[in-house]
């Protein structure tokens, strides 16, 4: 049983470019329009999906691959120009920040409207209204209009008044990380409490962590096709791969490393500039400054270490974001016990946008690292051993 | 069908028409945001329409006879539904993207909106019609039982146009702009300001396919006793509801896939 199921879907949007205001002349000539068809595009195509109650489905993909389009798809709101989107039961959706709410109407008038969209009487409405205030937070600013909210009040009572009841298939867009560490303990744990329930849910979110902790399937989007589609675990590992795919191909051997314009790096290695010679085992503290003109905005760092054969040994990620406003940057990494055999090994640095689609700047060769002392033995990793042997 | 599915239905009914007077409140409620008077403008902006015409036409213009300034108020009253409502309905869909966002919402429920908000403001302004016809001498008549079906009536007649235009103006903006020079153009075409004894022979075709002109002739009849339209009128009318209903509501519905793309 399934709750929600696409087959083959695929839909056309116009282009972004034509957002020229509309005129009644297109009505006229619209057979011609049509068969053209020049400004159009797919969005998203060939996606076939399910979710089962009691599920998560997770939608990853870069800026502008299409999962907003295809969660609209699954909530009804567009519709498909081809393939079929079968769905049971009530909907609920959190799609944006409008969060479905009103403006110009008083906190208490939007849980009232929205509460009745979602099939409530009016007067089971106007009873609700106190506990979704007081679920949002807002309590105090009832009779205040939605617009003089803060974003994050909107959107804490956007998801309050979705949620309020259980629904069949429940579509949110980034937002589960909203609000203060409060806010979101108690979303989560409504979310996960309409999971246990039977909601099959689907969630587009640009934070693997989040997608690996929630969802048990995720679909990665990218180009508005499917490039992978199975366990949370396997796509986003290899949404993560590919961002660091795209970082070597971009330096053509990884070796050779060019610093982005802009931007200087400097590398300090366990005390020392550029490069160090450690003990193997010994832990690496890589300190990184960077000077850079423009903001970079939300980013997200990552670390590789090649080899002397320019073999990937380890890429690493920060797992949240940084964000930078402008000016001197610097941010530090750990690397513990760094068992690996004697030689000489580089270190490059990756700055991903936050959502992994660009890379904002690499440097090929942030550091070098001698290793020595290594204990004896094959292979690149070499961890410190213990034997425990039978006595005599 | 069972009795569960039907009391299903039932509650759904109920549910829609809740959410009709809900959104009917809150365009009443948005529209006098921020006002001083508020909601007390829905009856002091035709108080004050009455004063300029009772200046204009009966001291001024010297115009008409004493039941003028009625005559032309009531006028005013029926058309000034028909014109708001049709004037509105064109943002009724572009204005709310927030409930267009929501599976759940019918979203066939968007352009009724403007029509009842506009019957909302003309039931307030009725007293205010039948105190003045009063004043002038009208006198109590069976007609006047007719008045709900003739607000009926207008709002059936004005239902298609809304679909209409909310549906074309959420794609083509050139709708809104069309829509304010035909109901200008209509307004002259409707008898207000005079009657439609006034009217060339050879002319009198327009009176007889507009239905607001039927609708506000019979307000006259219903508030002040004058005679009723001509029956061949009404039936007009009717055949623009019959015919202009379900092409709107087919229209409506096929571009309404495409509101959210449009956004």
């Amino acid at each position: 049983m399934t709750v929600l199921r696409l087959s083959d879907v695929g839909k056309q949007l116009n282009r972004p470019s034509s957002d020229r205001p509309r005129r009644l002349r297109e009505l006229v000539s619209r057979a011609r329009v049509i068969s053209h068809g020049t400004e159009t595009f797919w969005a998203v195509r060939n996606i076939s999906l399910d979710v089962r109650p009691g599920e998560m489905l997770g939608i990853i993909g870069g800026n502008g691959a299409g999962k907003s389009t295809l969660l609209r798809l699954c909530g009804g709101v567009l519709r498909p120009t081809e393939g079929v989107v079968q769905r049971t039961g009530r909907a609920e959706a959190f799609f944006d920040f409008t969060a479905g709410l009103q403006p110009d109407l008083t906190c208490q008038d939007n849980v009232i409207l929205g509460l009745i969209i979602s099939g409530h009487s009016v007067r089971e409405a106007r009873s609700l209204v106190q506990e979704v205030l007081e679920f949002a937070g807002i309590w105090d600013n009832r009779l205040n209009p939605v617009r003089v909210l803060s974003t994050g009040m909107k959107l804490r009572l956007g998801f309050a008044i979705a949620t309020q009841q259980r629904p069949d298939l429940l579509l949110l867009d980034e937002v589960v990380s909203v609000g203060d560490a409060d806010f979101q303990e108690r979303s989560s744990d409504r979310t996960a409490a309409f999971l246990r329930a039977g909601t099959a849910a689907v969630l587009v979110s640009h934070d693997m962590q989040q997608v690996q902790s929630l969802c048990q399937r995720a679909i990665w989007i990218h180009h508005g096709q499917s490039a992978s589609y199975g366990s949370a675990d396997v796509v986003t590992k290899a949404y993560i791969e590919s961002a660091y795919d795209v970082d070597n191909s971009n330096s053509g051997t990884g070796i050779t490393g060019h610093e982005p314009p802009g931007m200087q790096l400097a590398t300090i290695v366990n005390g020392n500039p550029d490069t160090a010679t450690v003990t193997s085992g010994a832990s690496i503290e890589l300190g990184f400054e960077i000077n850079v003109d423009q903001a970079l905005g939300v980013f997200r760092p990552a670390i590789s270490l090649l080899d002397d054969n320019g073999q990937l040994q380890t890429y690493l990620y920060y797992q949240s974001t940084i964000e930078h406003d402008g000016g001197r940057l610097s941010f530090s990494v750990t690397l513990d016990k760094m068992g690996l055999a004697d030689g000489d090994y580089q270190i490059a640095l990756y700055l991903h946008s936050a959502d992994w689609s660009t890379t904002l700047g690499e440097f090929a060769d942030a550091a070098s690292i001698e290793i020595e002392n290594a204990p004896e033995g094959a292979g690149v990793l070499r961890p410190q051993s213990e034997w425990c042997v039978p006595n005599k | 069908m069972s009795r569960k599915a039907n009391s299903r239905t039932v509650s759904t009914l109920r549910n829609r028409l809740q959410l009709v007077s809900t959104l009917t409140l809150r365009d009443l409620k948005v529209n006098y945001d921020r006002s001083v008077l508020g909601f007390a403008w829905t009856l002091a902006s035709p108080m004050l329409q009455l004063g300029v015409l009772y200046v204009v036409f009966h001291i001024i213009l010297k115009l008409g006879g004493p039941k003028y300034p009625a005559y032309v108020f009531i006028g005013l009253l029926g058309y000034g539904w028909f014109q708001s409502s049709a004037v509105s309905s064109c943002v009724a869909v572009i204005r709310s993207p927030e409930l267009i966002l929501r599976p759940e919402f019918p979203r066939w429920v968007l352009p009724i909106i403007p029509v009842t908000v506009g019957a909302v403001q003309f039931l307030l302004a009725l007293p205010l019609a039948f105190l003045l016809a009063f004043i002038v001498g009208a006198e109590l008549h069976p007609i006047m039982l007719s008045l709900p079906l003739i607000a009926l009536l207008q709002a059936l007649v004005m239902l298609p146009i809304a679909f209409v235009a909310a549906a074309l103006n959420s794609h083509y903006r050139d709708v809104q702009q069309i829509i304010q020079v035909v109901t200008l153009l209509f307004f002259f075409l409707t008898p207000i300001f005079y009657s439609r004894s006034d009217i060339p022979a050879d002319l009198t075709w327009i009176i007889a396919i507009n239905p607001m002109a039927y609708i506000v002739d019979a307000y006259r009849a219903a508030i002040l006793g004058s005679t009723l339209p001509p029956v061949a009128h009404l039936l007009h009318a009717l055949l623009f509801v019959g015919v202009g209903t379900p092409l709107a509501v087919w229209l409506y519905s096929r571009l309404s896939y495409r509101f959210v793309e449009d956004m």
